[in-house]
């Protein structure tokens, strides 16, 4: 990735990007927080309201945490959804993890069993495939939460 | 599971970010996360929106100098300018900061951790990180800890030039002497 000078920095303000572009567009998150604090930005965690989530699984409220790095030929990136309640977990990986399974790859955790699975994106644009991993929790993995 | 086994199980409902978001929010999302200069006709099919409004919109940004445009080769192409992102990211950090000291303990905090790094590890960068994944006879998870922490460091330089530059120039980029100026 190298230390790239300052004003040619494609991660300057990508979670900015994606916070205004993505989840604060979406009424089934209650609060975006950049972690550890707004000047390390090193993630961006997004709180579920569980009740417009339309699940209820206890008193915490869901999470999905995002690190994204723009980088040449591939974006690193891990997006984690978990619900503290259930102990379930799903994530969306484009890592050095599973290589058999493509550039990226979803895994979900349920009862303390993971599995592994190949995951496509249509678009190359970091924020258009975010809107593609919010829109496959919705309509496929959180089904899956039993 | 994935996406292609979704899309092909018969449900026709749109996507979801075609729904919450219209063709100008979809440009602006791709025109200002391109990696490399891209036509109009390639920015219109990645937003899934038409050429022509696609177009102007690509035009307005050029206009405020979100992208540029480069009418060099045989088809116009645009890309990002990231000189005007850096600066709305310094100015996002100045507005949320309290104060300059505030922002100054965080630039400081940043320096102390790769210190550490470098400490710990005895080496001076994190490609010198990586080298030692080869060298030392590590466990996988002793490994992945290490891929982290390099990762981290580089985007921590990162942040360390941008809260440097935002530190630098708070009296200019901060809103509250904008605000003394505007009402003197």
């Amino acid at each position: 990735m190298g230390v790239p000078h300052l004003g040619g920095d494609p991660n300057a303000n990508l979670y900015y990007q994606l916070k205004r572009d993505v989840l604060d567009r979406v009424p089934e998150i209650s609060r975006v927080e950049f972690l550890p604090d707004r000047a390390k930005a090193e993630q961006l965690r997004a709180t579920f309201d569980p009740i417009r989530l339309g699940i209820e699984t206890g008193q915490e409220s869901p999470t999905l945490t995002i690190t994204w790095y723009r980088q040449n030929p591939n974006d690193w990136f891990r997006v984690n959804y978990s619900d503290p309640n259930t102990g379930f977990h799903a994530g969306w990986h484009q890592d050095e993890d599973h290589p058999d399974l493509g550039p990226a790859h979803f895994q979900y955790t349920d009862e303390g069993e993971t599995d592994y699975q190949p995951f496509s994106f249509e678009h190359e644009t970091p924020s258009l495939r975010l809107w593609g991993i919010i829109d496959h929790l919705f309509s496929d993995v959180l089904p899956l939460q039993g | 599971m994935t996406r292609d086994d979704s899309s092909s199980d018969g449900d026709q409902s749109p996507p979801l970010v075609t729904q919450r978001t219209t063709g100008e929010d979809r440009v602006r999302m791709v025109a200002r996360q391109l990696t490399e200069p891209r036509t109009a006709n390639w920015i219109a099919s990645e937003a899934d929106w038409s050429y022509e409004p696609t177009k102007r919109v690509l035009e307005r940004l050029v206009d405020n100098g979100v992208i540029r445009r480069d009418d060099e080769g045989q088809h116009t192409t645009y890309r990002p300018d990231y000189r005007h992102q850096a600066m709305r990211e310094a100015m996002a950090l100045c507005d949320d900061a309290g104060s300059v000291k505030e922002l100054t303990n965080r630039l400081s905090e940043i320096k102390t951790r790769i210190q550490e790094w470098k400490s710990t590890y005895d080496v001076s960068s994190p490609n010198e990180l990586r080298a030692t994944i080869a060298d030392a006879d590590l466990s996988s998870d002793e490994e992945a800890e290490r891929r982290d922490i390099a990762r981290t460091w580089e985007h921590l330089e990162g942040r360390l030039e941008i809260v440097r530059f935002a530190v630098r120039e708070w009296d200019f980029l901060s809103s509250s002497a904008a605000f003394v100026e505007a009402s003197d």
